[in-house]
């Protein structure tokens, strides 16, 4: 391994590593904007300019590799980068438009973040002579292109290349002129994860379709979290304000998805506003139709329910399905619950398969629209959705308390499901949905979407990963672990308390394949279950 | 002085192969395909001291000698036919005169590289060049020259004439090797070197027409003779092309060293209508001018040119008289440069085009006094920071134009009118 010093500091890098690598591992920040560590590096942008001793020039960190004994200043130490990197911008900035006030990118835009750490000046030029360029181009129905923000950086370039293996996009035309291009004119973007090229643009070029004039982006709040739009769980950084969420972005998690997401899993934080989004707890009073109600009432009624069935045929009349659309923690109070109060009765989980749409694809996307498709095996829930079918059907079985999913219209069961619900005395969904199953229940509780709550999805290769509240619940949703701790009460049964946090830390001390994790230990990067 | 380059230049159809097969062409491709190796050709070119005609004059043997020339992957040698330095006409004499001379340069340089194919890489504009060219290869082709068993030595050598699509970039070397892929004509960064990872990733060399041109001369009269002409440090001969405000403008080849007042004066005749001599650009266009008096001491070599602030480049002479206006001698440059950078890295896409505009602003009377210090300031913050050299190219002539002819910027930066009157002597 190569030892380099920088800024009079001796580093061991790895073997071929470049210096700018070397150094952002090192937490020695190096002005950059065409490097991208996903990407194959193309020394264009000029910014990451360092000293390098005997070198007669200064040398881009980003196309140099380190040799043993390779001594290098930056700009924390040299006047002569620091100079180099004041020229750079006010290069970069000689034609800029300056639409700050009307750019999305305003706020976490790399030109005004370095504008003011290395620029500082006024401009030489003046307004009416710079270079004008197409504007608000449409590469997609999602991205637009403005070209006169563009540094040509050629990061969209090479993720189009690089990453999803598509040729689409190039640099036209020369010099002062130059701009990113479609091939020809009829052409869009087509790949399924072209919008993190609008991440990974370090200017306002290329903006979401979605995001555009939405919110400016010192308002929002952000939150770690993770997409649940499949069983790769993406990591993301949520953007909300206000009670609102406005966008997710991928957050770079090496070990699952990166620095990328895909376009669908990207929308999925609008679900969290859907219009079939239940606020309320509903209940059915007679009728055949539920009603909104209160949670005192929709939880007294329901144990009430539940216990006399339970006096009049025994425990084993009352079942439960998890689901693989909750968090581990709701699975996990569900089986306690379960245990605690009704030996012997069948706690099912949807089969892996329940959520499969088509196959993989070759970058992020698993097929498995389940977030949290593991959780039943890794929590021991073995028994299938069929037994309970035939539970009901065979009458042994009265009462169904159920999360989330939406079994009366999902997957090959779903018909002899929905037939067999009608025969129950009690169906009681957690669901954030008002969905068909939901519609036939005689409760309905009003649960949150994992975006207004604490706790934890299992990926498809067994990765734990937290995810916290990016805004409260709205209206009178609960999480879904509140409401389970409430029906507990409710039937005077005793499962950990707590938010998903400290039920996550109950049940890693408890359950053999969480041993050795703890919330904190999860950390914002996850950790695999022991198998 | 004997000719290197020019001895068939002005015979009838010396373009033609039998022509040049009638005065002795092709009889030193043949011997070295096949009694020399690869490495008594480098040792030989090396021993010539002879110098790439692109504009660097670096040292082709040993240019050659950083090819692996035993790697298993085919090595590809390119000669750089773009020719588009504003003063620089001398290549394309060489395409359309002699192209055989030319392929013969190729067969021996392939043979020094064990390389089986070369691409002739020729600027999109020469039009009548290119089909001169093609037709000479073709003809070559025919008569078994080029081709599997080249001249009958057993040497497989197939030559490829590509046409450039009118992009001064593209003759940079790596820029003409992505061109030559098929792709946007943009400068590589170095390393790697195209030595060793230049075309389809292929050890590769490319040099200019007038180098290659000169190795037939070379095998058959050897080292000693070559040194014999120019200066110890720039042996040989070179082609010069002489343009602007003389008698005799055209391309004429001259012994290193020579002194740039008897080549304005002497060879091209001296400045026209009995004017007086300003200023001369005595390399191409992207090297630093000189003025009347500095011309006084500079020769005509690499060592000469350098100690003298300016370098000797493609050989593309500019000669200004006492009437030029510099500023907008300047403004042209300007042009050029912006509208030839390829617009990959930020201090070339934006300053040269920053200088231009600065430049049309004080030449068109727009200008302020401060916009002298700021086209300074824009040249010094594009100097060496660049993936390839046409930044510089622009900032030397900045530079030396304002060093040298500083008052003419100020003048009309602040009055709106030049010290001069184009056209009308003093
Ligand atoms: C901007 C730029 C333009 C160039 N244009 C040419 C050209 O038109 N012809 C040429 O032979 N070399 C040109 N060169 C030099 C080539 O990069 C290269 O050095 C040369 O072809 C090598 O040949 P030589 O070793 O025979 O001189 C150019 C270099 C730069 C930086
Ligand atoms: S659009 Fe953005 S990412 Fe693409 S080249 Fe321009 S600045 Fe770079
Ligand atoms: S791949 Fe899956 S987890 Fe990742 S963003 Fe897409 S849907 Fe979400
Ligand atoms: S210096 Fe100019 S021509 Fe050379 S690579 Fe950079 S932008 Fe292109
Ligand atoms: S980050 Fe190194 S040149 Fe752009």
């Amino acid at each position: 391994m190569p030892k380099i010093t920088i800024d009079g500091t001796e580093f061991e890098a790895k073997d071929g590593a470049t210096v700018i690598q070397t150094c952002a591992d090192n937490g020695i920040d190096i002005g950059h904007y065409c490097w991208h560590p996903g990407l194959s590096p193309e020394g264009n942008c000029r910014m990451c300019l360092v000293e390098v001793e005997k070198a007669p020039k200064l040398m881009p960190s980003c196309m140099t590799t380190v040799g043993d004994g390779m001594v290098v200043k930056t700009q924390h130490t040299s006047e002569k980068v620091r100079e180099a990197q004041r020229d750079v911008m006010e290069f970069l900035l000689v034609d800029h438009p300056i639409d700050c006030p009307i750019c999305d990118q305003a706020g976490e835009c790399k030109l005004q973040d370095y504008y003011m750490q290395y620029d500082r000046q006024p401009s030489q030029v003046p307004l009416d002579s710079k270079v004008h360029k197409p504007k608000r181009q449409k590469f997609s129905e999602q991205v637009t292109y403005d070209a006169e923000r563009c540094i040509l950086c050629t990061r969209c370039v090479r993720f189009c290349r690089e990453i999803e293996g598509k040729e689409e996009l190039g640099m036209i035309n020369r010099g002062a002129v130059s701009l990113i291009s479609l091939y020809n004119d009829e052409a869009k973007l087509s790949g399924d994860y072209q919008v993190n090229i609008v991440d990974i643009c370090p200017v306002g070029a290329l903006t979401h379709s979605d995001f555009r004039f939405k919110k400016r982006v010192w308002f929002m709040d952000y939150t770690p979290s993770i997409c649940a739009g499949c069983s790769r769980g993406c990591n993301v950084t949520v953007g909300s304000h206000n009670a609102k969420v406005y966008r997710y972005k991928p957050r770079e998690n090496q070990d699952v998805n990166q620095w990328w997401m895909c376009d669908e899993g990207r929308l999925t934080y609008k679900q969290v506003h859907a219009e079939g989004r239940l606020l309320k707890p509903r209940l059915r009073s007679g009728g055949d139709n539920s009603e909104y109600t209160d949670w005192r009432r929709v939880l007294d009624r329901s144990a009430d329910v539940i216990k006399l069935l339970e006096k009049k045929e025994g425990p084993q009349a009352i079942a439960a399905i998890g689901s693989p659309l909750a968090s581990t923690e709701e699975n996990y109070l569900l089986k306690k619950l379960f245990a605690a109060r009704f030996p012997g009765a069948k706690v099912a989980f949807p089969a892996a398969d329940l959520y499969k749409e088509g196959g993989p694809d070759k970058l992020l996307k698993t097929g498995d629209k389940a977030p949290n498709a593991r959780a039943g095996a890794a929590l021991g829930l073995t028994d299938t959705i069929e037994s309970v079918i035939e539970g009901i059907e065979a009458g042994t079985i009265k009462a169904l308390y159920m999360l989330g999913d939406d079994l009366a219209a999902t997957g090959p069961l779903a018909e002899r499901f929905a037939k067999a619900a009608e025969k129950l005395s009690w169906l009681m969904v957690q669901s954030p949905y008002y969905h068909a199953t939901a519609q036939r229940a005689h409760a309905v509780l009003a649960a949150t979407h994992h975006l207004e709550s604490q706790g934890t999805f299992i990926n498809f290769e067994g990765r734990v990963q937290r995810f916290a509240p990016a805004i409260k619940p709205q209206v009178e949703a609960r999480t879904g672990v509140q409401i389970l701790q409430d029906m507990a009460a409710a039937l005077g049964a005793d499962i950990p308390g707590g938010e998903g946090a400290q039920v996550f830390d109950a049940l890693a001390a408890e359950e053999k394949q969480f041993s050795g994790l703890s919330w904190n230990a999860l950390g914002d990067q996850g950790a695999k279950l022991g198998q | 002085m004997e000719k290197v380059l020019t001895s068939l230049w002005g015979v009838e159809n010396s373009h033609k192969l039998d022509v040049y097969k009638s005065h002795g062409g092709y009889e030193m491709a043949k011997q070295v395909l096949s009694d020399w190796d690869s490495p008594k050709l480098i040792e030989h070119v090396k021993a010539t001291g002879l110098r790439g005609r692109g504009g660097a004059g670096f040292p082709t043997g040993l240019k050659w000698s950083f090819v692996p020339i035993d790697s298993e992957k085919p090595k590809y040698l390119c000669v750089n036919a773009d020719e588009s330095e504003p003063g620089t006409a001398k290549d394309r004499y060489v395409l359309e005169r002699t192209p055989h001379l030319l392929i013969e340069g190729v067969l021996i340089a392939a043979k020094a590289l064990k390389c089986h194919h070369a691409f002739i890489y020729c600027r999109g504009e020469f039009y009548d060049q290119l089909a001169i060219v093609r037709a000479a290869v073709e003809e070559a082709k025919a008569a078994g020259i080029v081709g599997k068993n080249a001249l009958g030595t057993g040497y497989d050598i197939q030559v490829t004439v590509h046409s450039g699509f009118g992009a001064y970039i593209c003759g940079e070397e790596t820029g003409l090797i992505e061109s030559l892929e098929g792709k946007k004509g943009q400068p590589r960064i170095k390393p790697p070197f195209p030595a060793v990872h230049g075309l389809y990733g292929c050890p590769t060399v490319v040099n200019n027409v007038e180098t290659i041109a000169a190795l037939p001369w070379l095998i058959k009269n050897g080292p000693e003779a070559y040194k014999k002409m120019g200066t110890e440090k720039s042996p040989g001969s070179k082609l010069m092309s002489i343009s602007g405000h003389v008698e005799r403008p055209g391309t004429y080849e001259i012994e290193l060293g020579m002194p740039l007042k008897d080549f304005i004066n002497e060879t091209a005749g001296g400045i026209w209508k009995g004017r007086k001599l300003k200023a001369c650009i005595p390399g191409g266009s992207s090297v630093p001018v000189l003025t009347a008096e500095e011309v006084e001491k500079v020769n005509l070599d690499y060592e000469s040119c350098a100690a003298n602030g300016t370098m000797l480049g493609s050989g593309g002479c500019i000669v200004m008289d006492e009437t030029v206006d510099m500023v907008h001698m300047l403004r042209v440059l300007g042009h050029f440069y912006s509208h030839e950078s390829c617009g990959q890295c930020t201090p070339c896409r934006r300053g040269t085009s920053w200088a231009h505009r600065t430049l049309c602003r004080i030449d068109d009377g727009e200008g302020k006094p401060e916009d002298v210090e700021t086209l300074l300031h824009i040249a010094n913050n594009m100097t060496g920071r660049t993936i390839c050299p046409l930044a510089d190219a622009l900032a030397m002539p900045i530079k030396s134009f304002l060093t040298k002819f500083r008052e003419e910027f100020d003048y009309k930066a602040r009055t709106g009118k030049s010290l001069v009157q184009p056209g009308k002597a003093a």
